[in-house]
């Protein structure tokens, strides 16, 4: 019982939190999803960070299931990169998807090895 | 400040259907534990990946549905259900596991299957839900009038 009223918890709180911010970081940079790609990256370095942490099952569950699982999001980074190559943008929407893996993976491993 | 309420509400239940799928230990028939979560996650991924090419392109379309209702449903539960930060542990996980082989496979697939899966459930919007849902709202315009 517990368990899903923390993951319940969690998801509000992860998705409001990636909400607000990513409209904030949409004001800034419009032509590309740099909200998204921030959001993604640094819920990686997080859940590294969580991971590196040794919490208690029900702590990782709030923080990474719940919080993070739901901050980050497949799906839109899913969408946006199909937008570019809707549009054409065929280099954009490769660089897209190349950084935010190759940063969110360096940065996830910099958050278990800190 | 409607719309907060909706995605958290959508972003809650998001999260938990996530851990429910991601629980189940036998949808692949992996003896392997780390590769039935890692496949579990993907077809997380790759199902909400469909739903938001679907709904995307229907919500552009359809004035019926208010937006914060809309934030709530993609932004919120669509946008918690799926990973992105569990999917980069995954990858980790089988390269510590040294499935290289795998962790190519994973994480390709992800990708791919991702993009397409949202190129399908725009199409199915596109060429058939959208026609007929905006025809059976234009007939209920008639009989209302």
């Amino acid at each position: 019982m517990l368990e899903i009223i923390l993951l319940l918890t969690g998801g509000a709180l992860g998705s409001v939190t990636r909400y607000s911010l990513g409209k904030k970081l949409s004001t800034i940079q419009k032509t590309l999803p740099i909200g998204t790609f921030l959001i993604n990256i640094t819920g990686a370095f997080l859940l590294g960070l969580v991971n590196n942490l040794n919490f208690s099952d029900i702590t990782y569950i709030f923080l990474a299931e719940g919080f993070l699982g739901a901050y980050t999001t497949f799906s839109t980074f899913m969408y946006e990169d199909f937008i570019f190559l809707k549009d054409n943008k065929v280099l954009s929407a490769f660089l897209y998807v190349f950084m935010t893996i190759i940063l969110s993976f360096i940065f996830f491993y910099l958050g278990n090895n800190l | 400040m409607k719309k907060y309420y909706l995605i958290a509400a959508g972003g809650a239940v998001g999260a938990l259907l996530r851990f429910q799928i991601k629980s189940i230990p036998d949808l692949f028939n992996s003896p392997d534990q780390l590769i039935n979560i890692s496949l579990n996650i993907l077809l997380i991924n790759i199902i909400g990946s469909f739903f938001l090419g679907l709904l995307n392109t229907l919500f552009s379309q359809t004035e019926e549905i208010s937006d914060d209702l809309k934030l709530g449903i993609t932004t919120g539960l669509i946008g918690a259900f799926t990973t992105f930060s569990t999917f980069c542990k995954e990858n980790f996980m089988l390269i510590n596991a040294g499935y290289f082989s795998f962790f190519i496979f994973y994480l390709f697939a992800s990708l791919l299957l991702g993009i397409l899966f949202v190129y399908i459930g725009h199409l199915l919007a596109h060429y058939f839900a959208y026609p007929l849902l905006g025809n059976l709202l234009k007939r209920s315009d008639i009989e209302r009038s």
